[in-house]
């Protein structure tokens, strides 16, 4: 340094500025850089009309974020108060009726029908089809492909007396419904029951108790059934109402003991096949037009309070229809109570198939990130308005191999949260993603956190009004007027849907998106899964 | 920022580019400062120069925080010297300090007041490539290898634009020190 360099340092060093930063100015600059970061994390291309049509679109606004929530609103139930008693009332009486049936002496043997309507489209080639191609058209098939998506729930027992969910799902090559055959023998003074689902003269599934043992039989990939013996644990106990597992409404109930399905919208009153009289009750959410085309039709017997039939209607086309064909004592089951004489050459019928899986149930958090084959998130911590929390591992329609999990936190202020995660979800907007390229800036980012998730919050009332009352009242929350939903991208570019049942403040928001850390790091708290 | 994870890290990670923002602000907010003697304008400036460079992170082509801080540094110095060329700040500046005290940055004691008017003056009355260097050099006390780095030129130039600013400064200040004891004096 020369000297005269040497004399200008000492003269600028013996200068004492002020010049301590300020701190508000420091944070007001970092929730700007937040926004542009949010938007800015992709270059643009010429393909990208898409985003923007889906914040425009009537139809698309919903879908865009709901098809899935919707579909794992369907299926989740939660214990806890029963937001619409009339509906529950109904069930449990119904519940109740049916139980009736199995407590005649001696075997009984009840069969019910089961008849898929063909048409259902093929959600996970509609997926794949829009991420190679992020149309508007093929973001339109996929989401009435999920809206229609069905896989018929079936409840079997387990060696500690749970029930346990499977699904069941059919393939269908022809224009003609698949019949499936569902029998049930069952002897309450042993509580030894013998359970089969045949298509085609096929055994496709079954469940058994032998007194000592469970029996779980499924069809193979070798197109061969395989029977699991399992003896019964400690805990077993036989259930007190078998109907709850195997009745006809044991398949459509939630994957928890208590019953909650969408309102009743209509209460009429017609005839079942044999002439008597029945009450029939059409039960679902009206969607974001006001339209109620997807619904379940329950039609129960007037005189004996037994629901005979369900219908379930998705988009006015009848998809499933279960219904009593038989109720009667016979002397002995034709299955023995072990399965031992359960044929198990069952080869792969030329048309129609069948794979049985597991359904639905809850999980611990960390059951959760074991079960997860992509990266699952939760809160750190639960805000302070939140007394429980509960997990629900769901079947993902686009992926059987994988699943979807949603965590409900129930609040102690009626601010509820419901966060989804499933890959469908994550390949899905990250095709809407790829579709808005060049028009990031149409996206409505409101924040980035600090752990870096990017948060997405569509502010069109009815929009966000008509998905989180779905996903709410679906998990067995009573929807607030000021509700809102939020879209979460996470570091790794996966996503998840988080609606809250209630306003929060952005620093509510902000500490919640901020807590979110991989389930794998999560410690539980006292009273926490 | 961990080595080998350039611009698409700072691009595709947002917490990242937080971190380097709360490593950075108060290091360009100061030297904004020290370039303006103007704390309100500074904050703009330093405002400018975060949401430029959030907004160009793909640009950004070095490993480390250094490299990062010293983008960030060249990034402040290119909107300090358009900002100056291109408005008459410089002027209204120059003229606000002839009516009174910055109101905005004060000093720590009354005997420093007035040294720094008078280095405000001489300072500003620099050519903005001179201002810089001399700022870069004399209050971030950066070495001439670091300011070749913020500047994109070699560690010659700095050195003989160095040896200029300061030529052209010592001028100005014995001008203003000649100025001064005229005044005294009448």
């Amino acid at each position: 340094m020369s000297e005269h360099e040497e004399q200008m340092k000492n003269l600028f060093n013996n200068i004492r500025f002020d010049d301590t930063p300020d701190a508000r100015h420091r944070d007001a600059l970092e929730k700007q850089l937040l926004g542009v970061l949010a938007g800015s994390g992709r270059q643009p291309s010429a393909n990208a009309e898409i985003w923007r049509t889906i914040m425009t679109s009537r139809f698309v606004k919903v879908a865009a974020v709901m098809a899935l929530v919707a579909v794992a609103g369907i299926l989740i139930s939660r214990t806890g108060t029963p937001e619409n008693p009339s509906t529950v009332s109904i069930l449990a009486s119904a519940r109740a009726a049916e139980a009736s049936l199995f407590r005649s002496t001696g075997v009984v043997h009840i069969v019910s029908e089961m008849t898929l309507y063909p048409g259902g489209p093929d959600t996970a080639k509609l997926l794949k089809e829009l991420e190679s191609s992020p149309t508007y058209e093929n973001n339109v098939a996929l989401l009435k492909s999920w809206i229609s998506q069905q896989w018929v729930p079936l409840c079997s027992l387990d060696a500690d007396g749970e029930t346990v969910w499977n699904k069941i799902e059919v393939t269908q090559s022809g224009t003609e419904p698949v019949k499936v055959i569902d029998a049930v023998w069952y002897e309450s003074s042993s509580g030894r029951f013998v359970r089969t689902l045949e298509m085609d003269k096929h055994v496709l599934f079954a469940n058994a108790y032998d007194g000592q043992a469970i029996y779980l039989a499924q069809k193979g990939a070798d197109g061969k059934l395989n029977v699991v013996r399992t003896p019964i644990s400690s805990k077993f106990k036989v259930p007190a109402n078998p109907a709850d597992f195997m009745g006809i409404a044991a398949g459509v109930k939630g994957p928890q003991s208590t019953m909650h399905f969408p309102p009743i919208q209509e209460a009429t009153s017609g005839t079942l096949p044999d002439g008597t009289k029945a009450r029939i009750y059409k039960l679902g959410f009206v969607d974001l037009f006001g339209k109620l085309d997807t619904y379940f039709l329950f039609r129960i017997s007037a005189e004996t309070d037994i629901m005979n039939e369900i219908e379930c209607v998705v988009g006015g086309k009848t998809t499933r229809l279960q219904k009593r064909v038989a109720a009667e004592t016979v002397a002995q089951p034709e299955l023995a109570w072990d399965l031992a004489n359960l044929p198990k050459d069952t080869p792969a019928s030329e048309g129609p198939t069948a794979r049985t899986g597991k359904g639905a149930w809850t999980v611990s958090i960390a059951e959760m990130t074991e079960q997860a084959t992509f990266p699952v998130y939760v809160f750190a911590t639960q805000p302070s308005w939140v007394k429980k929390v509960q997990v629900f591992n769901l079947p993902d329609e686009t992926d059987p191999a994988s699943r979807m999990f949603a965590v409900a936190y129930v609040a102690g202020d009626g601010r509820d949260m419901v966060l989804t995660q499933t890959r469908a979800l994550t390949r899905y907007f990250g095709a809407m993603l790829k579709g808005a390229q060049g028009h990031e800036d149409q996206i409505p980012w409101v924040y980035v956190s600090t752990n870096g998730f990017r948060v997405i919050h569509q502010k069109d009332t009815q929009t966000e009004m008509w998905w989180t009352e779905l996903a709410l009242k679906s998990s067995g929350f009573s929807p607030s007027a000021n509700r809102v939903g939020y879209i979460l991208m996470a570091p790794d570019s996966s996503f998840l849907v988080l609606a809250i049942n209630g306003p929060v403040s952005d620093d509510e928001l902000h500490g919640l998106v901020d807590s979110l850390i991989p389930a794998a790091e999560y410690v539980p708290q006292a009273g926490q899964p | 920022m961990s080595s080998a994870q350039p611009a698409s890290r700072i691009l595709g990670d947002p917490a990242a580019f937080v971190r380097l923002y709360r490593s950075s602000y108060d290091v360009i907010f100061r030297y904004c400062v020290h370039r303006l003697f103007d704390r309100h304008t500074a904050e703009d400036m330093t405002s400018e120069v975060f949401l430029k460079a959030a907004r160009h992170a793909h640009r950004f082509e070095g490993l480390d925080e250094t490299q990062f801080r010293n983008w960030l540094y060249r990034v402040a110095t290119n909107e300090i010297n358009t900002h100056i060329r291109k408005t008459t700040r410089r002027e209204r500046l120059l003229r606000f300090f002839g009516q009174g005290p910055d109101r905005d940055v004060s000093v720590r004691n009354e005997t420093d007041t007035d040294d720094l008017e008078r280095l405000k003056k001489a300072v500003l009355a620099l050519k903005p490539g001179y201002q810089a260097v001399i700022t870069l050099r004399f209050t971030e006390n950066l070495t001439h290898n670091e300011i070749a780095g913020v500047l994109d030129v070699s560690p010659g130039t700095v050195r003989s634009r160095l040896s200029r600013a300061v030529a052209e400064l010592r001028a100005r200040l014995r001008t203003a020190d000649e100025k001064g004891r005229r005044e005294v004096i009448r």
